[in-house]
């Protein structure tokens, strides 16, 4: 992003105060050493996981010069969504959004501006790229002191 | 690097935008200390006089002293001037007339504050951030220092805090409590306030996340060890710096290493685990290592290079009695013939600089006059060329009289690399002298050689 369209860090960190929604780790979500949950966490991961679904899908669209890319990241997103799922005890509780929320959310996020339209994308990946560094350092945390596989 | 060019505005934009926000951001006061009464300042140099306002007295009835050097009595005279200020002028002054105290005045001999340029940094996230800025001067007793820190697009109040002196390392600190919870990624401002009698200076505003000022401490025993049996490979290992705690969060490393008489280091990165094998090595060679630390995903800066460690790889003992080196061990040692083996002493090699190394370089071992290397370089090659051809007719000539011995004498156990067949023993073989060529040939990338550690060819001489 920041090569191909000069929208960096710090450049444009002053519209940060956006109202995409985009998943977040949070202390109270048991993902941190403090307070660290197992059911908790791998339930609020595979959740936000679910969620980046569509927001990456739109990515897709737009930031098309690096299509192949985004696509495997949607399928591999998926693809761990799916497993860290049959990880949490009780995987109903795993929030998957259903195809009308996804429709409407993949509408709410087009614009006909180019301007908005990479923040948006900026932004996305910016907070996935937040997401799955807190979900790395979960999972790694798991596979040390627990021993199950992965 | 490049960048397509794209329409003008958005470049524009964000500075726009950034200026509108900086300039939206309210400044916080920083007023300097106020002086207390009956107080004079006097900036060093300056001339200063100070007045006893004994009205109506005589003037040789009024003298004046300095508390911190009782007993010596300065001018008479209700006005006592003081030219060219100094820092130890400062002090209590009291007049008295005719043994009665009439005022003390007390005189601060300093200069306004020097703005701080504030760094913060913190060494893992379990650490507070500390903010720090150093000075050119010991600061003039009574500054005072703060920092204030808030969450940046909210309309929190900011916490204070106090900043102390370090005489030691002349930098002024703040320790900032890191409360539970902020996200790591969201913007701070952090503002900073120096004052004292003279004036006082505002830092500029500071905007941090608590993921970019990380910056660990270096890693700790750094060890680097021989492998035996493996005269190219040299094994690192290190520990992380005790201020990380890797239960949780994990740090990537960057390990640098050069042999002694070489100036630059071959640098690897990407290293997650906390040891690495140095598969090129120069054999028999001590080796300088370091290494630093980074959180594992970029943020924050590299910390510091760690101490240098030391170690040399595993020699032969038996390569040490008789000639070491790569290239006459190709030959069964009752073959290598003193001359030959003579001619090829890997350190040489190794010490080649990268165009006489690509055409035969290695008759420029012996005198490094550098004089007219191309000439030089010519002949030696050729003598060289000359030379292997040689040699190798002989060894042909006795191999095919010993009907075939030694099979594969000579395994590569010596490194990682397996050394490129340069000679296989295939007495049969009509063309068996043909591969004795390269040696001479200087091979572009003989076995043992990293093509990507340039240190085999500029190195220190």
């Amino acid at each position: 992003m920041c090569e191909k369209f000069t929208v960096c860090e710090n450049s444009m960190e002053m519209l940060v105060q956006n109202n995409l929604n985009l998943p977040k780790v949070t202390e109270e979500d048991g993902c941190l050493l403090s307070g660290f949950n197992e059911e908790k966490c791998l339930r609020k991961i595979s959740s936000g996981l679910f969620t980046f679904q569509t927001y990456l899908e739109y990515v897709q669209e737009t930031f098309t010069s690096e299509r192949q890319k985004v696509e495997s990241l949607c399928y591999s997103t998926k693809h761990l969504a799916t497993t860290i799922r049959q990880m949490v005890i009780n995987p109903d509780e795993v929030i998957i959004p259903d195809s009308a929320t996804q429709k409407s959310l993949l509408a709410k996020l087009k614009s006909d501006k180019t301007w908005i339209e990479k923040i948006t994308t900026h932004l996305i990946l910016r907070d996935f790229t937040s997401f799955m560094e807190k979900t790395v350092r979960a999972v790694r945390y798991l596979k040390n002191t627990r021993s199950f596989s992965v | 690097m490049a960048r397509p060019p794209g329409p003008p505005l958005p470049r524009l934009l964000p500075a726009l935008l950034l200026a509108a926000a900086a300039a939206a951001l309210p400044r916080r006061p920083c007023a300097p200390a106020g002086l207390p009464p009956d107080t004079v300042l006097g900036r060093p140099g300056a001339n200063v006089t100070l007045s006893c306002r004994g009205e109506g007295l005589a003037n040789d009835t009024v003298s004046w002293e300095l508390e911190t050097r009782r007993g010596r009595r300065l001018a008479q005279g209700d006005a006592l001037p003081l030219r060219g200020l100094q820092r130890d002028d400062a002090g209590r002054y009291s007049c008295r007339a005719g043994g009665r105290p009439l005022r003390t005045l007390r005189l601060l001999v300093q200069d306004p504050p020097e703005v701080p340029r504030v760094s913060c940094y913190r060494r893992s996230h379990d650490r507070d951030v500390l903010c720090e800025w150093p000075l050119r001067q010991k600061p003039a007793p009574g500054t005072q220092a703060t920092l204030w820190v808030k969450r940046r697009f909210t309309a929190e109040n900011a916490t204070e805090q106090q900043c102390r002196y370090f005489s030691k390392v002349q930098k002024f600190v703040c320790r900032l409590k890191v409360p539970p919870g902020v996200d790591d990624n969201k913007p701070l401002v952090v503002s900073t306030c120096v004052r004292n009698g003279a004036g006082s200076a505002a830092g500029e505003d500071k905007i941090i996340t608590l993921s970019g000022v990380l910056k660990p401490d270096p890693p700790l025993n750094v060890t680097v060890r021989a492998l035996e049996r493996w005269p190219q490979r040299l094994r690192v290992a290190w520990a992380y710096p005790s201020s990380w705690d890797p239960r949780f969060y994990w740090l990537r490393f960057q390990v640098r290493y050069r042999p002694e008489p070489a100036r630059t280091f071959t640098e690897v990165d990407q290293v997650t685990q906390t040891s690495l094998d140095i598969a090129d090595a120069w054999r028999g060679t001590r080796h300088v290592v370091q290494v630093r630390a980074q959180e594992e995903f970029g943020h924050g800066a590299w910390s510091e290079w760690s101490r240098e460690a030391v170690g040399t790889p595993w020699t032969d003992p038996r390569d040490l009695a008789s000639e070491p080196g790569p290239f006459s061990s190709q030959f069964p040692a009752e073959d290598g013939t003193d001359g030959y083996g003579a001619t090829l002493p890997p350190e040489l090699f190794g010490a080649e600089p990268a165009e006489e190394a690509a055409d035969g370089g290695l008759a420029e071992a012996g005198g490094r006059s550098g004089a007219a290397p191309y000439t030089f370089l010519m002949a030696g090659g050729s003598l060289l060329l000359g030379i292997a051809l040689f040699v190798g007719i002989v060894v042909r000539y006795r191999r095919t009289r010993r009907a075939g011995g030694r099979r594969g004498a000579k395994a590569d156990g010596a490194g990682q690399h397996a050394l490129v067949p340069l000679a296989p023993p295939s007495p049969g073989s009509p063309l068996s002298e043909t591969p004795l060529l390269p040696p001479a040939a200087a091979p572009p990338a003989p076995g043992p050689f990293h093509v990507t550690n340039l240190d085999y060819f500029f190195s220190g001489k």
